[in-house]
């Protein structure tokens, strides 16, 4: 055996050193590369792997009507999804056991199935809406993904639901609540562990929000509403009940000929009108309120048209009506009489009561979307003279019914609003013995006009009807018409005001023979619900 | 005799240390499947009064959705 040389010796152990130094070095490279270069990404990883942070959904506030009745829950539901790597079960079984549940599983989600065939399409996700039950049912199917997820439910289907969603905008902070978070250590299976290095930030749940709306005024103004459009075969047609002492808005509904409408739109607030005839008493209460007349004002030059330079006006059926006192003018709805009332009122005057009754100004009603006009800068004489009976100016119908409200209300404006929480602001505009005095008169226009018959004979209505033409184009045009009907009842100590318009009705452009009757209806039912 | 207590003290820790960890350990797994239950009851009932709380509405609804 030959003996080894003390050379080759030496060389293999400086290998075996060289190699281990260089393994050395390779372990410290591989530290190096693991703690340093890759060491945040894998700390991140095993937090992520440690720790589990959990959203937590708060409950959302609901809106109550005034009897309590929630007009808005939520409701959890899950949805499905499929990620295709993951999901090796034969579609077509799927779907049948699927089906066995929900039976339009397949028609539901035609299109999304499609996609389910397409390559590139990793992730689908059905919008069909799973139950908890549902979900247990289908547990033993491998690779079916459920979402838990959450709903808005209307028990009362479309009953004032343009409002609601409307006040769910308006208030969504509120009734939305805070997301909480919930950070904790998990187990093996993923289930949390109870240990101090858990953190929580806890939900707050949303405010349940009381409203004003009374479901059952709600819906009988709804019903009578949808019924009128086809009996005056009208474009559309809106109705406001209040409660006249507190502002609180009883109902609010319109109805849309056009079923495009934006289901969020309120016309009530978003669109403006012309008032018309509706307007002559809030300038009469304003005349005798100022001391521009009196009780015992007799219009002597009521016996013939008016001419103010190149425009004449005229009386709705051309009749003139000499030495009209107040009560005439009303119960004859007389523009002539009305212009020369505001002429002794004067501009100044005028728009004093008209910012009074906050007519150029939006009523801060709890709905986005509310729209005004603004008033113009300059008055002419004929300007004046028809704004006497409601032309030449925009409003829309809440803030008309918050005008007309103070001669329900003792002369006392109060703000219109939905909810019980808001406290109303009130401001005296005309004075008591003003409002009786108005009140008497629009009794007797009432009583003595062709609409008492539409109301049966223990039924006391203070109220007024008005036409206005719509301007197109600059001109007023005979063919497009907005009749309305605004009033209280009782008289005294009135238990609700209301106002109707109604759009462009084909049957009569008269507000007495269209929004009238419409007014008259809901009042005799509203004595059973009020 | 001092090495010997010296080892007994020990001894005594490494028993008690055992048996702390062996309690607390146990006691900590009861509570976390006391909480888990309690957590899924919560969830249950939750569900259950979210559904108690539309059938209320459905049935007491003036302008009834048939199916919902």
């Amino acid at each position: 055996m030959p003996k080894k040389t003390p050379s080759i010796e030496s060389s293999r152990s400086k290998t075996i050193l060289i190699t281990i130094y260089l393994c050395f070095v390779f372990i410290l490279i591989r530290l190096f590369y693991w703690q340093i270069i890759k060491g945040q990404e894998l700390r991140d990883k095993a937090t992520s792997q440690l720790y589990h942070l959990e959203k937590i959904i708060p409950q959302q506030g609901h809106l109550l009507a005034s009897d309590s009745f929630p007009l808005s829950l939520d409701y959890t539901y899950y949805t499905l999804s499929f990620y295709k790597p993951n999901f090796k079960t034969e579609l077509s079984s799927v779907l049948n056991e699927i089906e066995k549940i929900k039976p339009d599983f397949a028609t539901e989600n035609a299109k999304i199935l499609e996609m389910y065939n397409n390559p590139a399409q990793k992730w689908v996700e059905f919008i069909t809406q799973f139950s908890r039950e549902d979900i247990q049912t289908l547990s033993s199917i491998p690779g079916l993904d459920f979402t838990l997820k959450q709903g808005r439910f209307y028990p009362e289907n479309n009953l004032a639901k343009n409002i609601i969603i409307n006040l769910e905008r308006y208030y969504q902070r509120k009734i939305s609540g805070r997301i909480g978070f919930l950070r904790s250590i998990v187990d093996g299976i993923g289930g949390n562990l109870l240990t101090r290095k858990n953190w929580q930030k806890n939900e707050i749940d949303g405010e349940n929000i009381e409203l004003s709306l009374n479901r059952k005024v709600q819906l009988l103004a709804q019903s009578i509403i949808k019924k009128s459009i086809d009996t005056y075969n009208a474009d559309s047609a809106s109705v406001i009940i209040i409660s006249p002492q507190t502002g609180e808005i009883l109902a609010m509904a319109t109805s849309e000929a056009s079923p495009s409408a934006l289901i969020t739109k309120i016309p009530s607030i978003s669109d403006l009108f012309e008032p018309g005839s509706i307007f002559k008493p809030l300038t009469m209460a304003s005349a005798l309120d100022s001391g521009s007349i009196n009780s015992n004002y007799i219009c002597e030059k009521c016996n013939q048209p008016r001419i103010i330079g190149k425009y004449t006006i005229n009386n709705w059926n051309e009749e003139f009506h000499p030495d009209s006192t107040l009560k005439d003018i009303i119960k004859n709805s007389d523009n002539i009489g009305m212009s020369y009332i505001i002429e002794r009122m004067g501009q100044k005057t005028f728009l004093d009561y008209f910012h009074r009754l906050k007519l150029d100004q939006k009523t801060g009603v709890e709905l986005s979307g509310e729209s005004i006009s603004p008033l113009k800068n300059y008055w002419s004489e004929i300007d004046l003279a028809t704004a006497s009976f409601g032309q030449g100016f925009a409003v829309n119908q809440l803030q008309m019914l918050q005008a007309f409200n103070t001669l329900a209300n003792n002369g006392l404006l109060v703000n219109l609003h939905l909810t019980k929480q808001r406290k109303s602001e009130i401001n005296r505009v005309f004075s008591s013995e003003i409002v009786i005095n108005i009140n008497e008169i629009l009794k007797y226009a009432v009583e003595n006009s062709p609409v008492a018959k539409l109301k049966s004979p223990d039924l006391e209505v203070c109220a007024k009807s008005g036409t206005a033409q719509v301007a197109v184009g600059g001109e007023y045009t005979d063919s497009n018409v907005v009749g309305s009907y605004i009033g209280f009842s009782p008289c005294e100590n009135p238990k609700y005001s209301m106002i109707v318009t109604i759009n462009n009705p084909k049957t009569s452009q008269w507000g007495s023979s269209t929004a009238a009757p419409i007014w008259f209806e809901i009042a005799q039912n509203l004595e059973f619900l009020l | 005799m001092s090495n010997r207590i010296l080892i007994a003290i020990a001894l005594a820790l490494f028993v008690f240390q055992i048996a702390f960890s062996l309690y607390y350990s146990s006691k900590i797994v009861t509570e976390n499947q006391v909480y888990s239950e309690l957590n899924k009851k919560y969830t249950d009932l939750k569900y259950e009064n979210e559904k108690l709380e539309i059938n209320y509405a459905q049935k007491n609804a003036i302008n009834r959705i048939e199916s919902f």
